[in-house]
């Protein structure tokens, strides 16, 4: 297992963590302002600053949908950890290039980590951080020896696996 | 007196039933039907076993008595057993049907068997 966290980023990281937290904030938090990097509606010189990553408004949504706050899961589930979501939206943030994604699920786990997971045209990618920012994923698609196991230092082997995604044309 | 059920090992024909909440569900190509997600067959306990109840021993309703937020989807033994995994009894109180999916899980295995489930009559998402 590897890990993937904000602070291990290294040059990769071009998300400082402020803003990474705000993003997470208003994101779990539902609030009505916009959750692109934390802009305020009507702050057209920055909302307009991100295009490339079309993906993230429908991310965050599913996100805000989780079960933050329930401290009364069954089965002895943990909520969702916010540290799970930044971990996992940085992830993302590097790792998702390409602006025709394909919207994600967000499922949580049972210790209160986040699954991204994309099942589209018989290629199945699901990438599952634990609140310790421990990252990993699987990747299946036709005709193709699954893969499950670590996230690779560099990404690029993540990269690899998600371009491999159909696009989304919508 | 004991069912047969009961006693030996479970038939793979037999059915078991799992509790999803709305949260675990996903749809594959975006606008699929809703099934389980992975995430609903992978964990449900320090343990890593999962819960799920044998269709012939309890109902949906029964389950879900104590959780009417949740969904429940169904799935043959056989489906399970296919992915290395196996169902062995864990009768709890008030539930003898009980039961736990056992075996080292995978995202694969957990995706293969929540794509092999169907919701429950009555007890689907809309």
């Amino acid at each position: 297992m590897s890990t993937a966290t904000p602070d291990m980023a290294g040059p990769q990281s071009s998300v400082p963590d402020d803003v990474l937290r705000s993003f997470v904030e208003k994101a779990i938090t539902g609030s009505r302002e916009s959750v692109v990097f934390g802009v305020a509606p009507g702050d057209n010189s920055r909302e307009t600053s991100s295009p490339g990553i079309r993906w993230l408004g429908p991310t965050t949504a599913a996100m805000a949908r989780l079960p933050w706050f329930e401290t009364n899961l069954p089965d002895g589930r943990t909520p969702p950890q916010p540290e799970a979501a930044a971990a996992l939206l940085w992830l993302l943030v590097m790792a998702l290039d390409d602006d025709t994604m394909p919207p994600t699920g967000i499922v949580p786990t049972w210790r209160g980590g986040l699954t991204a997971a994309w099942h589209v045209n018989g290629f199945d990618l699901e990438i599952e951080c634990d609140p310790s920012g421990t990252v990993e994923y699987n990747f299946a698609g036709p005709g193709m020896e699954e893969y499950e196991g670590p996230v690779d230092e560099t990404l690029s082997q993540l990269k690899r696996h998600v371009r491999m995604l159909p696009p989304d044309r919508k | 007196m004991t069912s047969p059920t009961q006693r030996g090992r479970l038939e793979d024909s037999q059915i078991v039933m799992r509790r999803v909440r709305d949260y675990e569900i996903i749809t594959d190509s975006n606008d699929g039907p809703p099934r389980p997600a992975s995430n609903a067959f992978i964990q449900d306990g320090p343990d890593g076993d999962v819960s799920v109840y044998l269709g012939a021993e309890t109902t949906p309703a029964r389950i879900t008595r104590e959780y009417p937020e949740t969904y429940v989807a169904e799935v043959e033994i056989g489906h399970i057993r296919a992915q290395g995994l196996d169902v062995e009894r864990a009768p709890i109180s008030g539930d003898p049907g009980h039961c736990n999916i056992t075996g080292r899980k995978s995202r694969g295995k957990a995706r293969a068997i929540a794509r092999n489930s169907r919701w429950a009559e009555g007890y689907g998402p809309v």
